[in-house]
Order: C-alpha cells, then structure tokens, then sequence
C-alpha cells in the first residue's frame, strides 16, 4: 500500500510514472512531486497511471491542483492510462474533459 | 503511526465464509488516520472476493472506492480532534445485497452535521460523493443504535437470486 514515483524527462517532457495506490496516505507524496517539477520550471507533465492499482478522489484533487499550478505557465498535465478502473473515476467525475489521456507515454509526449 | 490496534474492536455474528459466503455482519474498526484507509479497502475487499462471491471483480473494486471514499472523509474531520477517533464498519453481506456501514466513534466527527462540506477537500475539489452514488446502489444517511449519524451504502448482488 505505498506509491512508488519514477521520473523521467524527454523533450522538455517530464514524466511521473507511479506504481502502487494513490490515495489519502500517499497522495502528498505525488503532490510533493509535482510541486517540485513546477518549482524546477517543469510545466509538461505525463503522469503515468498505468502501474497504479487503486486511486480515489485524493489522486485526483492533486492532478487537478498539478494542472491549476501548471496552466498559467502555458504548461499542460497529460495522462496514461488504459486501466479501466482508472479511467471510471476520470469518466465519474468529468475529468477526461479536462486531462488528455493516452494509451502510452510515446502518444502523450508526442501530443504535449 | 497510531499506537493503536487497528483490529481494536472486532466482532463477527454467524459467519461461514468458507461454503458459501453466508456472512451475517463484521464489525470492525480503525484508527481514523490516513495509513488505516488502504487496510479497510483491503479487509472488506478480502470479504466479499472470492470463487463463491455474489459479487464480480468489477463491483469489488467499486465497493472499495467507495469505502475509500467515506474513510478519507471521515479522516480529514477526524484531523485536529483531541483524542484518537476510530473509523467503525459494519458489514453485511449476503447472496442479494451487500450493506457497509461507516461512522467515527467520536460524536465530534459526525457525518450529519458535516455532510454539507463533507465532501470538498482541502483543494476545493468535490468528487468524493459523484465517486459514491455512482458506483453504488443506494446511499443514505442513517442513525446507528446510539444515534450516532453513519453512512450506509448498498450494492445489490449481480447474480440471479
């Protein structure tokens, strides 16, 4: 029950690719992150959801507070994922309106 | 860390799990801190998984979102609170329905009176409650024996009764 959060970066792309459960425990831990790449001048983002097992409403409430600290610098916060109990909670709760979502990171880049 | 069990209270009545799922009610509790929410989903997914289960793998997952939803809730209005609250669950399940009922110990933490702003986290993000009433059956505010307000969420069985 912990997250795991492997960094990558190509193109001025940096991708976050977490492995484990995003929820109320460690969900800060992806907000610490993303918090960081937005201090550093990293306003591209992919996060990588493909090796998440579970995420609520906490994962989401941070992607969506990611994309509000990276949109008034021209920066844009993508989404992998092809799970599709994933991608019920960004359907629930209108999200895939507002997150790009790609079925792999390639796409997400070349779509950034 | 909680210096707490997490299985503080635990009680099951009429229980054979093994046969046929024939589980009466569980009752457990938690600590009312963010580490304990992955143990609820976990336990209560553990409960109602299975070969002989009235539920598929699709409506399990469900059930734990859900649940994670009600707890993370319920630890954010626990935050701050004097003394160690505990997140209580009942849970009922049989080859119709599966009724899971969550409340805090501490009449402080009380699901009625913070219903209005329950469900808006720190961020002013609101999708805990889109998240519950879409995935289940039914959702309602009840009062437990002592008239503590709990949450009690339904799913119906998938299966032909």
């Amino acid at each position: 029950m912990d997250l795991r959060i492997d960094v990558g970066e190509k193109d001025g792309v940096v991708t976050l690719k977490l492995n484990g459960e995003v929820d109320v425990y460690t969900a800060p831990k992806l907000k610490s992150r993303l918090i960081d790449l937005v201090d550093q001048g990293k306003f591209k983002i992919i996060v990588d959801l493909e090796d998440v097992d579970f995420m609520d409403s906490s994962g989401l409430g941070v992607l969506v507070g990611g994309l509000k600290r990276v949109r008034p610098h021209e920066g844009a916060i993508a989404l992998v994922c092809t799970q599709e109990n994933i991608l019920k909670i960004f359907r629930i709760t209108g999200l895939v309106k507002v997150f790009p979502i790609f079925d792999s990171s390639d796409q997400a880049v070349k779509n950034l | 860390m909680s210096k707490f069990s997490p299985f503080l209270t635990a009680a099951t009545r009429r229980s054979r799990i093994s046969d046929s799922l024939m589980i009466s009610q569980i009752n457990f509790s938690i600590p009312a801190e963010r580490e304990y929410v992955g143990l609820a989903r976990l336990v209560v997914g553990g409960l109602i998984s299975g070969e002989n289960s009235s539920f598929g793998g699709e409506v399990v997952e469900d059930i734990k979102l859900a649940l994670s939803e009600v707890c993370t809730h319920i630890v954010r209005a626990a935050a701050g609170q004097p003394r160690q609250v505990f997140i209580e669950l009942s849970f009922l399940v049989n080859e119709e329905e599966l009724i899971l009922e969550v409340g805090a110990d501490d009449p402080a933490v009380d699901l009625a009176a913070l219903t209005p702003d329950l469900w808006v986290d720190p961020g002013g993000v609101n999708y805990g409650l889109a998240i519950i009433t879409s995935l289940l059956d039914h959702v309602e505010l009840v009062s437990d024996p002592r008239g503590r307000a709990v949450l009690r969420l339904k799913k119906f069985s998938e299966l032909p009764i």
